[in-house]
């Protein structure tokens, strides 16, 4: 079983612009736009990120409802956020909710920090959605990561698939056998399948890691990446003029 | 819940970093010299890292806040590889989650690895180290373990927080506000880790006790 329609991983596979661009420039692209938007200390420097990556996004041709669940989770936190600063930071009191005074510099300055976050957000889903996770891996490897550390990331990938396709099929034997009847049962049943799931997904794993090893299968992905090609030299350069532009901006802007 | 990305101010997401690659190095290192030695502990490493994937990416909605709780998973795994090996696994499954989910970011990895992956780990593997030593059987060393970690995890998690949003409030009044807010779905499913993390450790020193003579449990 694949499996990897249930994540970015299987969009990444796609032949959009964006997917082909070599995964080094992409990882120093994103290295890049994330310290910009941390350096911001107005709003325009997040704002145009955001929208290079809207941009990037719709080029990128992945299930809009898919992009939109990823930037789902940093945009709820994004609106914790203006709360909490509205509350917490300080400024001139606008309103009075209970026991809390509204400031309206605090408003301001958690509707900045949002906007950095959901550009941050974008910055990562653009990543995400455009890089399969075997390239990303690679260029983990060309930027001299340690070797342990991209097989650990493999091997937990590889093993999302077995114990995801082991859990709904354990889980629904134990419901037709009326596990989750009462609170009581569903704990016990709970605690059965946790031990279960992982006994039979780590001897399914060792039968695995047998035949790969037979196979001569090594322990990291082998390969690396081709040399960049104009598109990536291309992408490279108008990444590093945006980011660099937008760094002036970022350390030239005077903050609220 | 883990900080998202662009939260943090560059210098304390930075500070994050330091400590958090120095725990991350360790638990590398570690991990290298078990693959080393133990090749067939492979599957074992790849099935705890999708362990703490899967179910530290269990969303629960806060009430209030917003945001989402969930359990963590790594007391589990600090338990059955140990707690360095624990921050390594740990700190893939926050990458993987910020890359494919947007849950997390890459910039707040360094803090989300202190939280979850070095708190969960060393609390939750302390616990259950005093415990045993105690005399505790080993379900509820496992389990309390496992509560405590999850605990320890949002108590480091709210103070991140407090520490970059608390404005002219005090640090402490912060952190007390978001430590608060989070334990109403956070105590619960600190309970679940309780008797998730002890249900498993029991099943499985049952059915394959050799297994677990083999890893950081001392039954």
């Amino acid at each position: 079983m694949s499996g990897a329609h249930h994540n970015s991983d299987g969009f990444a596979w796609s032949s959009s612009f964006l997917a082909r661009i070599d995964p080094r420039v992409k990882l120093a692209a994103v290295a890049g736009f994330l310290c910009v938007n941390l350096l911001a200390r107005t709003a325009l420097v997040p704002a145009v990120i955001a929208a290079a990556m809207v941009l990037l996004m719709l080029a990128s041709r992945a299930p809009y409802r898919r992009q939109l669940l990823m930037i789902a989770f940093p945009s709820t936190f994004a609106i914790f956020v203006v709360a909490s600063q509205t509350v917490f930071h300080g400024g001139s009191v606008f309103a009075t909710l209970g026991p809390f005074d509204l400031h309206r510099d605090g408003m301001l300055h958690g509707l900045f920090l949002s906007l950095r976050i959901v550009a941050g957000g974008l910055v990562v889903v653009v990543l995400g959605v455009s890089t399969p996770l075997n390239r990303l891996c690679l260029a983990l490897k060309w930027f001299r990561a340690p070797a342990t550390f991209v097989e650990v990331i493999q091997l937990t990938y590889r093993y999302l698939f077995d114990m995801r396709a082991e859990f709904f099929r354990m889980r629904d034997a134990q419901r037709s056998r009326l596990g989750w009847s009462s609170a009581r049962h569903g704990l016990a049943s709970s605690r059965m399948l946790g031990g279960a799931l992982f006994l039979d997904v780590y001897e399914r794993g060792l039968r695995s890691a047998e035949a790969m090893r037979c196979r001569g299968a090594g322990p990291v992905a082998a390969g690396s990446l081709p040399r960049l090609s104009r598109l990536d030299l291309g992408a490279a350069l108008a990444s590093a003029a945006l980011v660099m532009v937008l760094a002036v901006a970022a350390l030239m802007a005077v903050g609220p | 819940m883990h900080i998202p990305e662009g939260l943090l101010p560059i210098d304390q997401a930075a500070g994050w970093y330091v400590p958090a690659m120095a725990f991350l190095g360790a638990g590398l290192a570690k991990l290298k010299r078990r693959l080393k030695e133990q090749p067939s502990s492979r599957p074992l490493v790849g099935l705890m890292g999708a362990f703490v994937f899967v179910v530290s990416l269990m969303p629960v909605p806060v009430p209030g806040l917003g945001t989402v709780s969930h359990p963590c998973g790594t007391p589990l795994a600090a338990i059955l590889l140990g707690p360095f090996t624990a921050v390594a696994l740990g700190a893939v499954a926050l990458l993987l989650q910020a890359l494919f989910f947007a849950h997390g970011g890459i910039s707040s990895w360094g803090a989300n690895i202190l939280s979850m992956a070095v708190g969960g780990s060393f609390v939750g593997y302390g616990v259950y180290w005093l415990m045993r030593r105690l005399g505790a059987g080993l379900g509820l060393a496992a389990g309390l373990g496992g509560l405590a970690g999850d605990i320890v995890t949002y108590a480091i998690t709210s103070f991140q927080l407090a520490l970059a949003l608390h404005g002219q409030e005090s640090i402490a009044a912060t952190w007390l506000a978001a430590f608060g807010s989070f334990m109403p779905t956070q105590i619960p499913l600190a309970i679940a880790e309780l008797f998730f993390t002890s249900g498993v450790v029991v099943f499985v020193a049952k059915r394959r006790a050799d297994l677990l003579g083999g890893l950081e449990v001392q039954p």
